[in-house]
């Protein structure tokens, strides 16, 4: 029996102490892996804010204004109306 | 022996530690810092985005950054100020002057942009920090800079809405801010068998408007020309639905930069379309010819003399050109613009009909818009009323409204009869739910056979005004001017104006309706020479806009 426990004793302690050892290693990577998806998910959104920008930016009458000489709409295409000739002979 | 000894460790080891917690807990109670390691962070949560209606962005939000300075570890504080001035395009006088170095912490400045951050980490200067905020920002500058409003700070320094849509929904665009509750460990990082709390930010809700960036594009570009065209102290353009009041577009200039608020004067946040009340002249003799014809107390084709101008009680009132026509009928009062033949019509309804009117077009009430910073135009109580005021009030003078209410009561005139609350909000979208806020019928002022024959009346007005116009050939529309004199201490100057015209197109159907008003116009006076082309200059890109094909 004293044989048994002698043996069994140390075994559980020797058991607990690699547990607790375990438990703190895996606590201290959760931890981490918590902190790096926290950093990783603000990353994200801040990079969300940047691609917003750039989307917005492109679709924005400004850029379009900017873009219009390049892709041939001038001032020499805008429409003419007519009837603004009926109205140049009448008066 | 030896089992003895170790007996006799253990009890010392025992004792050591039961006399330490009796020390710590009875003796000198330690109380720990909480933020040590309990660590509470405040979630914030991202403000609502503000779309148009084709859900085109109108505000966003972009990543932002105060930069602060840790005095205390700043080891070359001439390098510093020289390379952070430098930057920053600060005075490197006033940024060192500004560094007490007796601080642990000091605020230099905030708005800071992603590439000015990364410039100024580049240089690696110590006791340099930054925290991260969020801005507005504005893809089209200050398009609708009335209609958004802006974003500033309160007494506490939190964010919150003034003006306009960030002010009226300000509860629903800064959503609920959430909080982390997390043992942390020597070096910050999480305990992850400690407390973790976290109770999620919910984000605002974002704004899905009426508003067509397109259409205020236009309207916008439009009422610039025309300001400095017939040199305009300020002016006010509205698009609306006849139908719903839901608003297309809203412009009033001057106006101001959003994202540089602070550099203008309060005058300039105020919305003039909704904020500001004036007498509307001749635009409002619609509203009382058609509460004539409802009533059945004149037709169209009602005739009246009209032989020369009227006396009432010590004033005289003519028309605008003190010509006479002798006998005119209803549609030829409107044509001209007769005050003399409106007096008539006015005697015709009555006073009491008169008033009652007014209250049912909502004169004397808030619109109900959801924009920040409605004025409520003021309505004498009944007993104040002279003789004198309910004649002047046929024509449109002696009576203080809103460019919005007047759009609002113009636009019962054509969309079969109904009052409808104006709205430039279509939607309010939450992670989770997305509400559509419907058009609101108040009342119904006057009858749909009213509202066809006036129409009618108003079309007349435009093909047979004494005005020539450069219209878009083909289209029907329908509309009035109005040409109101100011009040100045206590009379009316004739140099000053406020010139207007309201219009809509198609006029069997319309697709919009606009009201034009030009304050103080210098080039002419008359509502004709000035609101009234610059609507048709609108009316023209509007109708090749939405496709709007000619009837004629």
């Amino acid at each position: 029996m004293k044989k048994i426990i002698n043996i069994i004793f140390p075994l559980m302690i020797g058991a607990l102490i690699f547990l607790n050892i375990f438990l703190f290693c895996s606590s201290l990577k959760l931890s981490d892996e918590i902190n790096n998806y926290e950093n990783k998910i603000s990353a994200l959104h801040r990079g969300n804010l940047v691609l917003e920008k750039k989307v917005s930016d492109l679709s924005s009458l400004k850029f379009a204004e900017k873009m219009a000489p390049f892709l041939g709409f001038t001032k020499k295409n805008a429409p003419t109306y007519l009837e603004k000739l009926n109205v140049a002979l009448k008066y | 022996m030896k089992i003895k000894l170790l007996f006799v460790l253990f009890l010392c080891l025992y004792l050591v530690i039961i006399g330490r917690l009796f020390f710590i807990q009875i003796l000198f109670p330690f109380k720990p810092d909480k933020d040590l390691y309990l660590k509470t962070v405040k979630l914030s949560p991202e403000r609502g985005k503000i779309y148009d209606i084709n859900k085109n962005p109108l505000v966003l939000n972009q990543n932002s950054y105060l930069l602060y300075l840790e005095p205390k570890k700043i080891t070359d504080k001439l390098k510093l100020t020289h390379l952070l001035s430098e930057k920053l395009e600060m005075e490197e006088a006033s940024l060192e002057a500004k560094i007490d170095q007796t601080k642990d912490y000091q605020i230099i400045t905030n708005g800071l942009s992603d590439d000015k951050k990364n410039e100024i980490e580049k240089i690696n200067l110590p006791g340099v920090g930054f925290e991260y905020q969020m801005r507005r920002l504005y893809p089209e500058a200050s398009l609708s800079a009335h209609l958004i409003g802006f974003v500033g700070k309160d007494d506490n320094g939190e964010d919150i809405g003034y003006f306009g849509l960030e002010g009226y929904y300000d509860k629903d665009l800064k959503g609920m801010p959430g909080f982390l509750e997390s043992e942390r460990d020597i070096i910050g990082r999480p305990i992850y068998i400690g407390t973790q709390n976290r109770v999620k930010a919910e984000d605002g809700r974002d704004l899905v408007l009426t508003i067509d960036k397109t259409v205020q594009e236009i309207v916008k570009r439009k009422l610039l020309t025309g300001i400095e065209k017939y040199q305009v102290k300020q002016g006010c353009v509205i698009v609306a639905d006849p139908y719903t009041m839901a608003i297309i577009a809203l412009s009033c200039l001057p106006d101001y930069d959003e994202e540089k608020y602070y550099q203008f004067s309060e005058n300039y946040f105020k919305n003039s379309a909704i904020s500001s009340a004036y007498e509307p002249g001749s635009i409002f003799k619609p509203l009382i010819m058609a509460a004539a014809i409802n009533e059945k107390k004149v037709k169209p084709d009602t005739q009246m003399n009209e032989d020369g101008p009227v006396t009432i009680d010590d004033y005289t009132i003519k028309t605008w050109n003190d010509k006479y026509e002798g006998k005119i009928s209803m549609t030829r009062i409107l044509e001209k613009s007769s005050n003399v033949g409106m007096v008539w019509v006015g005697e015709k309804l009555g006073n009491s009909k008169i008033y009652s009117y007014l209250e049912k077009y909502g004169f004397g009430n808030l619109t109900g818009i959801d924009l920040q910073g409605e004025a409520e135009a003021y309505l004498k109580p009944k007993n104040a009323w002279y003789p004198i005021d309910y004649s002047t009030v046929t024509f449109g003078q002696g009576i203080a409204i809103t460019p919005i209410q007047m759009i609002r009561a113009f636009s019962s005139l054509i969309n079969g009869g109904y009052l409808l609350k104006p709205y430039v909000v279509s939607k309010i979208v939450s992670e989770t739910k997305e509400s559509i806020i419907k058009p609101k019928i108040e009342k119904q002022v006057i009858s749909k056979e009213t509202s066809d024959i006036i129409k009618q009346m108003l079309v007349s007005t435009i093909e047979n005004a004494e005005a020539v116009w450069d219209k878009p050939k083909g289209y029907k529309i329908g509309g009035k001017t109005g040409t109101a004199q100011i009040a100045i201490s206590g009379h009316y100057d004739p140099s000053k104006t406020n010139a207007s015209f309201i219009g809509f197109v198609p006029a069997d159907k319309p697709k919009f309706i606009t009201l034009v008003i030009l304050e103080e116009p210098k080039s002419s006076p008359w509502g004709s020479e000035t609101a009234a082309p610059l609507f048709f200059e609108i009316a023209k890109e509007l109708i090749v806009y939405y496709n709007i094909s000619p009837t004629q």
